[in-house]
């Protein structure tokens, strides 16, 4: 198979479609999905019935790290979905090292929203506040840290496709997991899109 | 090669799966699992008055569990047929894998010791082993953690054409792996989505338990029929009894 | 080969995409924080909904599900209908 794999996004008018990854990639990434939608419909239940103690314990959270987490997030696909161009560029013959740099681009803002994490988590903990305190409590730090987890590997992720993007070939099974692995750091972007106002903003 | 004893091992795995619902979920009807929030007095007087169930049903499980221990020698030799020689990945999968009946059998000792005479004790032990028996039954997740993990390194590392296990095997593995998270977090509640009878740690891990037996099961079926294709064709042995016949002399 | 030249990562789409999501943000946190409309129902479904028209544009720009075969497409998009609808009904009626 080529090594120069043709992405239909950069194609011209007559576009072919093509797979991002392979079929694994989306068996997980859809499952994924699904189990934190589960999750999600759990909490607004949950929440449902104990509406004033939600509502209250909500007040607690500050919604500016929840905006700057996001905006973090949001650049940090950015630069992914840029890098990806920028590995096919490189693929395909131009002389462009933009693609390592993107992806360390990507990465620096998961570690801006790790050290937000920290801070935020640090606050609560320090005012006393657990996942034990109450069940909005309990939701908040089990589904930010399911989260965190997924962006955690999501930055071992972004390594390797630093590493990857370095290299001057790469074979259609190696291209396949760069590809597939930009989608997972989309979908933990994706997932804290929902879940931020989720948590936040839902009132 | 040995690809009908591989088979037996390969099926090993859904007769331990039916053999456990038939004992666990249909004779004791442990599932749904007690519930965590019940008082000492109330978990005594439902387990007294059950124990003929639960005790024959524990029986049936514990030994139904083991011919799960099979099960992870068949993903080890196709692994090993991944890996090469020296196959560190088969192995660890191995020793985790193996741990799972173990987790079953363990547990299910200490529910079968709540069961055994709470009518001569005070609740609270018998609240003690049943909260053993099921913090370890559904809170043991690290084990098979690490043996999904394991099996998803080996199958992206397959650079044969035709590959041991589909890729899609690896990204489900993960997918797995992921799953059985929550449920380590049976220790820190009583109620609620996360406890030993919850949405996210039982639940969830459980179907996913049962549909990761069902997926390595069609894998490793395949993987065999894969192996036997590719074999080099082999003499048949001589019938015994018949005049001896001599390769060398045929060739 | 690329039958079209890169113009650039300003020019992108995915830059404007990338834009777009911004201003969702900034207007779901707007709204979040009590102003527009006074029903917070109100608020909180659009805020929904943003959030899910927000997810679609990540998948089909960013995870380049447009150019996608069509069953991974309707997948996708399917989730963010059956998940967007399921919360909110979640959110009104529980």
């Amino acid at each position: 198979m080529s090594t120069t794999s043709r992405s239909a996004a950069d194609a011209g008018p007559r576009q072919e479609r093509h797979l991002p990854g392979e079929e694994g990639t989306w068996v997980f990434i859809l499952g994924d999905m699904t189990v934190f939608a589960v999750f999600f419909a759990t909490y607004l239940y949950y929440r449902g019935q104990q509406r004033e103690l939600f509502e209250s314990s909500q007040r607690e959270l500050v919604q500016a790290f929840g905006v700057i987490n996001t905006l973090l997030l949001l650049t940090s696909s950015l630069c992914v979905a840029l890098g990806m161009r920028a590995v096919r560029r490189r693929l395909a013959g131009a002389p462009t090292l933009a693609a390592p740099r993107l992806f360390g681009g990507a990465l620096a803002c998961g570690l801006g929203f790790s050290v937000m994490k920290f801070v935020e988590y640090g606050g609560k903990l320090a005012a006393g506040i657990t996942p034990a305190t109450n069940n909005f409590f309990m939701y908040y730090f089990i589904l930010t840290g399911l989260h965190f987890f997924h962006l955690i590997l999501g930055m071992a992720v972004l390594l390797y496709l630093i590493r990857s993007a370095r290299r001057p070939t790469l074979d259609a099974r190696q291209f396949a997991f760069v590809e597939g692995g930009a989608c997972f750091w989309h979908m933990v972007d994706l997932i804290w899109i929902v879940l931020f106002p989720l948590l936040y903003l839902v009132k | 090669m040995n690809t009908r004893n591989q088979r037996l091992c390969a099926w090993s795995g859904p007769l331990m799966l039916a053999l456990f619902c038939i004992g666990f979920w249909g004779v004791a009807r442990l599932i749904p699992p007690p519930v965590p929030g019940w008082s000492a007095t109330d978990l005594a007087h439902y387990l007294a008055e059950h124990q003929t169930r639960i005790r024959i049903g524990l029986v049936i499980s514990m030994l139904g569990v083991a011919p799960g221990f099979a099960f992870p020698v068949a993903i080890l030799l196709q692994l090993r047929r991944i890996e090469g020689p020296s196959s560190p990945l088969a192995y660890v999968q191995l020793v985790t894998g193996l741990l799972t009946p173990v987790l079953f059998i363990l547990p299910m000792f200490a529910m079968a010791a709540a069961a055994y005479r709470p009518e001569t004790r005070s609740p609270e032990i018998t609240e003690a082993l049943n909260d053993l028996g099921w913090l370890m039954l559904v809170g043991f997740g690290g084990p098979a953690i690490l043996q999904n993990i394991a099996i998803a390194i080996a199958v992206f590392g397959d650079r044969r054409t035709e590959p041991v296990f589909a890729r899609w095997v690896g990204y489900f593995n993960v997918w797995a792996a992921l799953l059985f998270l929550p449920g380590l977090l049976v220790i820190c509640f009583q109620g609620g989505p996360f406890a030993w009878n919850g949405v996210f740690a039982f639940w969830v891990p459980l179907s996913v338990f049962g549909a990761w037996y069902v997926v390595m099961t069609v894998a490793l079926l395949r993987a065999v029929d894969q192996e036997e294709r590719q074999a080099p064709p082999t003499g048949d042995p001589a019938p015994v009894g018949s005049a001896p016949v001599s390769s060398a002399r045929l060739a | 080969m690329m039958s079209r030249a890169w113009a650039g990562p300003v020019r992108d789409r995915v830059t404007a995409v990338w834009a777009l999501l911004v201003a969702a943000t900034l207007l779901s946190f707007w709204l979040g924080t009590d102003h527009g409309l006074s029903s917070a129902e109100a608020r909180t479904v659009i805020i929904l909904v943003v959030a899910f028209v927000k997810v679609r544009f990540v998948g089909l720009y960013f995870m380049e599900l447009r150019t996608a075969p069509v069953a991974l497409r309707a997948l996708f998009e399917g989730w963010c209908l059956v998940v967007c609808l399921g919360l909110i009904g979640f959110y009104l009626l529980a």
